[in-house]
């Protein structure tokens, strides 16, 4: 193909990834003060209805708010419910903290939302089941989400918004919303104030993305599919936890904490003269009963308290294995990721994987099974550490 | 990763033509590929992470970087999938578009894709099953949910850009506890749905025909206000358990008036009918959508008895 952006199904990939990856929230940067005409909302409505449905075919319906006097009233719900975020607003003004513009964001469409020249509500014909499966919302959801990605196309913008969820009867009661209809997103619709948009920072895919088995990770695509050796095949375990970050941190940056928890690892210790950081060293001590016993030395390459702790098993530059715990704030509470790449040489697995091609993917799949068994036992092990609920359940 | 370069060309922006055409062109014809997947090309890891790099970009409600995908390449463990999937209903599916073949029944075509896709299954180069971590709290709102469809449907729309399709399945939940113990997904893990990804034959996809234009269903100011090009009008609905040729026999002896249009739809378990009527400048649109409904409990009535 002569022009390398352009895939073999005609599109431009750098356009669809573009859009893709620059619709974001949009609350600070929505023009009020221009119209927006009913036919650009129609075209938006008819694309979006382009979007699959399940079996609730063509039960979608769309609320467009243009009275200022419903404005006002959905406005005033709103700024009820959001709350939370003028009041988180004053508390990090002015702090650095993470969530400082976002929350400040947030903060500016509570007390603006009546503003939008159109308020947009996607809403469905149904009532879902509580079954804890998507049911109905996947008829309607991405329907949302391409009237979203429509506007952005079109230099509009708008939030995904659902708080007014939260208060449902005034929110039924204003908009006339008869029994039976499941109302799902607010959206403020206006065009922008620039079209340009950054992608948000997200993990990348290879880092959440497990093939065949919860848990076990590529750090290299392959071509084929297969799981090879030369692709860096890995595991992950992670856990959610009550505790702070700054509460995790020092069970985790204890290195002879996994012994409680593994049925390999016996223990370890800091080299001679080693203090914790980037380039100490320390030695694990690993024993699989009734059959062998090993120590290997492990160098720290990455060393961030309450957040990163990476060693490289024997060789740094070609270690037997790659182990790294990250930490980081969820909710109220911190969730612990720890995972593992097992490295090209250096290890006993490889050599017996390669021995023979046909039992490759065998044995890295039997090693990683007992990998991920021993590293979901550090990772509920530290869990219960932190949120006492070790000594609690006795 | 699936970040956009920069943009150099002024012309590759929102809000200009071209890139209003693709967009539109792309949202309108990522349709659910079933007899078009190619089986037997192979599909490489890192055209599936782009696409899941890209996905990842779609917002997230409060259960920001929860998202996991499941990607099942192995041969046994897609095997065992299409296993599942089988006994999740579709071997159901299958036995009711053979007895479709040829009938010209309106879901006929429907039910042979099902089927082609229930017996090749396993033979799909990638099956794919995005995730997240958490439970639904069992509201009645999308909750949890708004964190992740949005995500699985720019998957969708990243791979219909690629030359990839695939369609979104669900009836395999009907399994998802068999599918979490196969892939040992930990308890607290919701499944959304399931993707089989292949090339697809042919890159030429149209639009589907949707029953309602815009103007039908979007409402303003107040649900049932509708803006045609007629001019203003009130719409409300009902579902009946009648078939729609029984529904139409009572509409058939009511008094008939120009400024109302009947709309009649078949839906599992019976009909929907939807009454609009049109609204002069003198009518208050509330007297209207009182007289429709009253219309629609009449017709209520006559099938309650």
């Amino acid at each position: 193909m002569a022009d390398p952006r352009i895939s073999e199904a005609g599109f431009d990939l750098d356009q669809i990834d573009h859009l893709l990856s620059t619709t974001r929230a949009v609350r600070k940067r929505l023009d009020f003060d221009r119209p927006v005409s009913d036919e650009v909302i129609f075209d938006c409505i008819d694309l979006a209805e382009q979007a699959p449905t399940g079996g609730n075919d063509a039960s979608r319906r769309w609320l467009v708010v243009r009275d200022q006097a419903i404005k006002d009233q959905l406005g005033d719900l709103y700024r009820e419910t959001g709350q939370i975020f003028t009041k988180a607003r004053q508390r990090l003004i002015g702090t650095g903290h993470p969530k400082e513009k976002v929350v400040s964001s947030s903060a500016y469409l509570v007390e603006n939302m009546a503003k939008a020249p159109v308020l947009v509500i996607a809403a469905i014909w149904g009532i879902h089941d509580n079954s804890g499966r998507p049911g109905l919302f996947d008829t309607v959801i991405p329907s949302a989400w391409s009237f979203n990605l429509a506007l952005r196309a079109r230099g509009l913008g708008s939030a995904y918004t659902t708080m007014l969820n939260g208060n449902v009867e005034q929110l039924e009661e204003i908009l006339g919303i008869p029994p039976g209809v499941t109302t799902i997103v607010t959206f403020p619709v206006a065009y922008t104030k620039g079209t340009e948009f950054k992608p948000a920072p997200r993990r990348p895919a290879s880092e959440i993305t497990y093939f065949d088995q919860w848990g076990f990770t590529r750090s290299q695509p392959s071509t084929d599919g297969t799981t090879r050796v030369v692709d860096g095949q890995g595991v992950v375990a992670e856990i959610d936890t009550d505790a702070r970050p700054s509460e995790v941190w020092p069970i985790i940056s204890d290195i002879d904490m996994p012994a409680r928890f593994s049925s390999e690892f016996l223990g370890a210790e800091w080299t001679e003269g080693s203090e914790p950081g980037v380039g100490a060293t320390f030695v694990g001590r690993n024993e699989i009963p009734d059959m062998f016993a090993w120590e290997v030395t492990c160098h720290v390459t990455e060393w961030v308290p309450e957040q990163t702790f990476e060693w490289r098993v024997t060789d740094p530059n070609n270690p037997g294995a790659i182990w790294r715990f990250d930490l980081a704030e969820q909710g109220a509470g911190s969730r612990l990721r720890f995972s593992m790449i097992i490295g090209q040489e250096n290890n006993g697995t490889v050599p017996q994987a390669l021995k023979d091609p046909e039992k490759e993917e065998r044995v890295l799949n039997r090693r990683r099974q007992t990998l991920k068994a021993n590293m979901q036992a550090t990772v509920e092990g530290v869990r219960d550490l932190v949120d006492g609920g070790a000594e609690a359940d006795g | 990763m699936g970040v956009p370069k920069p943009m150099a060309d002024p012309a590759f922006a929102p809000a200009t033509a071209d890139y209003q055409a693709i967009v539109d062109h792309a949202l309108m014809t990522t349709r659910g590929v079933r007899q078009r997947l190619d089986f037997d090309r192979e599909v490489d890891d890192r055209t599936i992470l782009d696409c899941i790099d890209v996905a990842e970009q779609a917002p997230t409600g409060g259960n920001n970087g929860s998202r996991r995908w499941i990607i099942i390449r192995d041969q046994a463990t897609k095997d065992r999938m299409a296993e599942l999937y089988l006994s999740a209903g579709v071997d159901w599916v299958i036995e009711t578009a053979k007895r479709l073949e040829g009938s010209g029944h309106q879901n006929e075509r429907l039910m042979t894709g099902a089927r082609h896709l229930g017996e090749n299954i396993s033979r799909t180069p990638a099956l794919v099953i995005p995730t997240i971590l958490g439970r639904h709290d069992g509201s009645g709102r999308p909750g949890l949910f708004d964190s992740v469809i949005q995500s699985a449907w720019s998957f969708m729309i990243a791979l219909r850009a690629r030359g990839l399709g695939t369609v979104w399945t669900t009836m395999y939940l009907n399994q998802a506890p068999a599918v979490a113990e196969l892939l040992e997904l930990p308890d607290h893990v919701t499944q959304i749905c399931m993707f089989p990804v292949a090339y697809t034959i042919g890159t030429d996809f149209k639009p589907t025909s949707r029953r309602y234009r815009a103007e039908d269903i979007a409402y303003f100011d107040r649900f049932g206000h509708t803006r045609t090009p007629s001019g203003p009008g009130v719409v409300d609905e009902i579902e009946l358990k009648a078939k729609p040729n029984d529904v139409r026999a009572i509409i058939d002896q009511l008094d008939s008036s120009d400024r109302q249009r009947f709309d009649l739809e078949q839906v599992p378990g019976g009909s929907r009918l939807r009454l609009h009527a049109r609204v002069d400048a003198d009518t208050d649109p509330a007297t209207a959508l009182a007289e429709v409904r009253a219309t629609l409990d009449e017709i209520t009535q006559r099938f309650a008895t």
